[in-house]
């Protein structure tokens, strides 16, 4: 293990002063309450290369940060030596509309990305968590996707190329700067919410789309889960079927309201969106919904907003999971979580996607309300494993990390998975024990 | 291991009748759609996940290199066996094991024809979405193997999009499932990390896709420009207009000549250029975009815009496009097709440096191409019984990639590298890039006895075949 004292020695050889933070700024890069013997802070990508390439040589561990928006979501890490601050590097942006893509540097902001298409007339369409305030190698490195990727998909549907200094310090790419694309293997895929432990995100290319004539939101509430879910279904079986559709339950108290309430986006031309919000209205008051609204404008996009920050967005030490399965069991898998919740009295929050098979839920509260037989995580982990769901942690205190894996049980895969960690970092330098199963 | 005894093993796995060794029944499987040969020892055709995990298991103990191979239809030798060994032929697992509507996926075999999937699924209102142009003969887990792409990739993406979990057979003939039936489980994304590797990593045994609803409504336009320039220019402004068409296809005045040739079609001897283009969604949005595209065809100078919502007059505007490939032989009696691949602003200028090397080398080519991404299909028409042509051929094939990547394109769109393109790599990729896609190779198939002889450039020689020592000639070879 390396010394604090020797750690500062060669990060002073690397990098200049003003790349390293002081001991003062440490506390401010902790990970789930623990300080890091360093952080850098460097420039250039060549610098990210020549600290990497040593701290394999020497067995440093390094963990890699983009905003730092999202450093709760892992595990403890394992050898906190080195944080890695990366939105230091040169932001760049070449978007050639066009072609439909775009380039872009990690480092770069999710919002200046966002800008810039926007001028241009195109958008990405993802809405991962606190977009506004994180950087674009941070959004592809923890993939977390949003309620557009019911009609959109991930990150892994529009990235086609990729940059990536590896554990070694070697910058290598694949993929490439055109929509379609065989050559080489799909490396970019690999890293894609990988959490910078197989190497570090420095560019990308994307494709884009053309910003659609029409985006309108409809939201209704209903006082019945079982009513919320059905009306969905209904509505994602149409051919009229919405680009987002997601149901949020502000609490799990029945006394303090109960109500859940609906979220459909929809996005295209103007005919046909103005078909979908006659088709969504009427189905959704026939469906049992109290009330029915339309949302346009800012007034929608902070309500989609605040959807995508779901749990991310409170301050402190939240607990939100996040549980996927197949769409046609979210329904099954929504009722029997809201049932445990209100039997054991944990103050919950609820959305849930019912398109895309996936459900957060994010807590306040205690982890273990008055009783002492298991938590929360575990009554829910029960509830997932009952309909074959996986339930990651992506937030909680440090205290409840140290006692459980985040991730949960990450399958059969996991063989193969720590032979591409051992073929990527055989010395395991990037963000060692923060992944699935201990990676 | 002799052959007679391989051939004794292979057959107490799956039966007499069931493997191929004869030298002249060998023949059939030297070769794929590419211009590469190679002879296997045997071929064998296993019928379950068993069988494969059986042969696998034999082959790797005694070192035995093994292709595996779906319809034979692939343009970059894939299928075939570079190094000799054994083909591992998947046709008689073509199985739609279950399709379930509510979560919309197919669990199927990979020998599976690609068309009987959407066929077979029609009645419940859904549909595979990748659509090579092969669709007819080519096999899911060739798909997979590829990640080919198709017409309407320009909308619904590459097969990778499309393929949500696979169970796999290692090199030691262990059997193993790659993701889930939806997307989303943390952990590396090793399904994608799979598409695509060219049957180098394992051999598919079973593939989970994502089935899309079928669009309401669907309308095909065919334009007719008297110049190619025309034609591309409305490409552009019909991307400029925040239209995504789901196919933006291409073919240019020799082409149409051909497929006039061959299937009397009707268009215009004069024509230019012929775009075609299709929009899909609700009904009263494609009426819209429908009029739109037409109005863009006709301002950029299109002399005639043919229109089609019913599915067989759709199919007929298809079939000229369709055909087009196989029309050329009313030209020559061989064509090279080159995969490359722009960025679509470019194409004008690589469509003209095109034009320019055929005049160079005295070979006519006739381009037909996915003009919506990018991806140009130069087809270099020559007698490969004229000594000499091929070598020449091949190396305008060389000078056509060239060009791609000098304009930021790449080698192959949706074709592969196989063997036919793997001594150009070092043109896109440095060493490092390549070793890192070797490290994920090794992760699948450390012992490298799956498909040996592709994708990388260098390597071990023994088989390799005339054609592609010629590439090697042609190709900068830097890579060892």
């Amino acid at each position: 293990m390396v010394t604090t004292d020797t750690l500062r020695a060669r990060l002073a050889s690397l990098l200049y002063p003003d790349s390293i933070a002081s001991d003062a700024d440490l506390p401010d890069y902790a990970i789930d309450g623990v300080i890091p013997k360093a952080v850098a802070l460097p420039d250039t990508v060549e610098e990210v290369g020549e600290l990497l390439a040593r701290a394999s040589a020497e067995g440093w561990g390094v963990i890699p940060r983009g905003s730092g928006s999202l450093m709760a979501l892992g595990g403890v890490p394992e050898r906190p030596d080195v944080v890695l601050v990366l939105n230091g590097l040169p932001h760049s942006i070449d978007h050639v509309p066009g072609d439909l893509t775009v380039t872009v540097s990690a480092a770069t902001t999710f919002e200046e990305l966002r800008e810039t298409l926007i001028d241009a007339g195109q958008w990405l369409p993802l809405d991962p968590p606190l977009a506004s305030r994180r950087t674009v190698g941070g959004v592809l490195a923890t993939n977390l996707a949003g309620p557009l990727s019911l009609s959109y998909g991930t990150a892994r549907d529009m990235v086609i190329g990729m940059r990536v200094v590896g554990a070694n310090g070697v910058s290598t790419m694949s993929g490439g700067r055109v929509v379609k694309n065989v050559t080489g293997f799909d490396l970019g895929k690999v890293h894609l919410g990988a959490l910078g432990t197989l190497g570090v995100i420095i560019e990308a290319s994307l494709k884009v789309v053309p910003l659609p004539q029409k985006d309108t939101t409809v939201t209704a509430t209903f006082v019945d889960l079982t009513a919320a879910m059905s009306a969905a279904r209904k509505m994602l079986e149409g051919s009229a079927s919405p680009q987002a559709l997601e149901i949020a339950m502000p609490s799990a108290d029945k006394e303090a309201g109960g109500v859940f309430t609906l979220y459909a986006r929809l996005i295209g031309r103007s005919s046909g969106v103005a078909r979908q919000i006659a088709d969504c209205t009427s189905g959704l008051r026939q469906g049992g919904a109290t009330r029915v609204d339309l949302l346009e404008g800012d007034e929608a996009s902070a309500v989609w907003r605040s959807l995508a920050d779901f749990g991310w967005d409170t301050d402190g030490d939240g607990l939100l999971l996040r549980l996927g399965c197949l769409r046609s069991r979210t329904d099954e898998l929504a009722a029997a979580a809201v049932d445990v919740a209100r039997r054991r009295e944990y103050e919950l929050r609820m959305l849930a996607g019912p398109g895309r098979g996936v459900i957060r839920f994010s807590s306040t509260g205690s982890d273990r309300p008055g009783s002492t037989d298991g938590t929360l995580v575990d009554d829910v982990r029960r509830v997932a494993a009952s309909v074959d769901a996986y339930a990651v942690v992506e937030r909680c205190s440090a205290q409840i990390k140290a006692g459980l894996d985040v991730w949960g049980n990450p399958g059969q895969g996991i063989a193969l998975m720590r032979r591409l960690k051992e073929q990527m970092d055989p010395q395991h330098t990037l963000n060692r024990g923060r992944f699935v199963g201990g990676i | 291991m002799n052959k007679k005894r391989l051939v004794r093993e292979l057959q107490r796995i799956v039966g007499k009748g069931m493997v191929i060794h004869h030298p002249d029944d060998l023949l059939v499987y030297e070769y794929d759609g590419s211009v590469d040969r190679g002879l296997p020892s045997a071929v064998v055709f296993p019928s379950s996940t068993e069988d494969v995990s059986h042969i696998v298991a034999l082959a790797h103990r005694e070192g035995v290199p093994m292709t595996p191979r779906g319809a034979g239809t692939g343009l970059s030798g894939g299928a075939i066996a570079a190094e000799g060994g054994i083909e591992i032929a998947m046709t008689r697992m073509r199985s739609i094991l279950e399709v379930d509507v509510a979560n919309r996926t197919a669990v199927v075999e990979p020998g599976l024809v690609n068309l009987d999937l959407s066929t077979a699924t029609a009645a419940q209102g859904l549909f595979y979405a990748p659509d090579p142009s092969s669709q007819r003969a080519c096999t899911i887990g060739g798909n997979v193997a590829e990640n080919s792409g198709g017409p309407h990739c320009l909308r619904y993406g590459t097969t990778t999009d499309h393929v949500l979990a696979l169970e796999v057979v290692l090199e030691d003939g262990a059997v193993v499932w790659l993701g889930d039936g939806f997307r989303g489980r943390p952990g590396y994304d090793l399904v994608g990390a799979f598409v695509g590797s060219e049957g180098m990593m394992g051999v598919v045994t079973k593939v989970v896709v994502r089935l899309l609803p079928t669009p309401e409504s669907v309308r095909t336009m065919l334009a007719v420009f008297p110049e190619m320039d025309q034609a591309s220019a409305a490409v552009s402004s019909i991307i400029g207009t925040g239209l995504v068409p789901t196919a933006l296809e291409m073919m240019d005045r020799l082409t149409i000549k051909a497929v006039e040739t061959a299937m009397r079609f009707g268009y215009p001897q004069d024509a230019g250029a012929i775009l075609l283009v299709e929009v899909d969604g609700l009904t009263g949005d494609v009426e819209e975009a429908a009029i739109e595209v037409e109005g863009v065809c006709v301002q950029e100078g299109a002399r005639e815009v043919r229109a089609a919502s019913e599915a067989v007059e759709r199919e007929r505007l298809w079939s000229g496009r369709k055909g087009a490939l196989g029309s050329l032989g009313a030209l020559a009696p061989n064509y090279y097709l080159v995969d490359g691949v722009v960025p679509r602003t470019r194409l004008p200028e690589v469509l003209r440096r095109v034009g320019e090397i055929s005049s160079d080398i005295g070979f006519p080519i006739a381009n037909v191409f996915h003009a919506g991404d990018g991806n140009l299909h130069p087809c270099v028409l020559f007698d490969e019984r004229q000594p000499e042509h091929t070598a020449r051929v091949l190396e305008a094939g060389g000078e056509i990639l060239k060009t791609c990547v000098d304009v930021g394109g790449t080698l192959t769109g949706e074709h592969g590298v196989g063997m036919e393109k793997k001594e150009y790599m070092p043109l896109i990729f440095t060493n490092a890039d390549l070793q890192a896609m070797v490290r994920l190779k090794q992760v699948f198939a450390p012992w490298g006895r799956f498909n040996p002889g592709k994708v990388f450039p260098g390597g071990p020689s023994c088989g390799e075949t005339f054609q592609s020592a010629a590439i090697r000639k042609a190709g900068p070879g830097a890579w060892v």
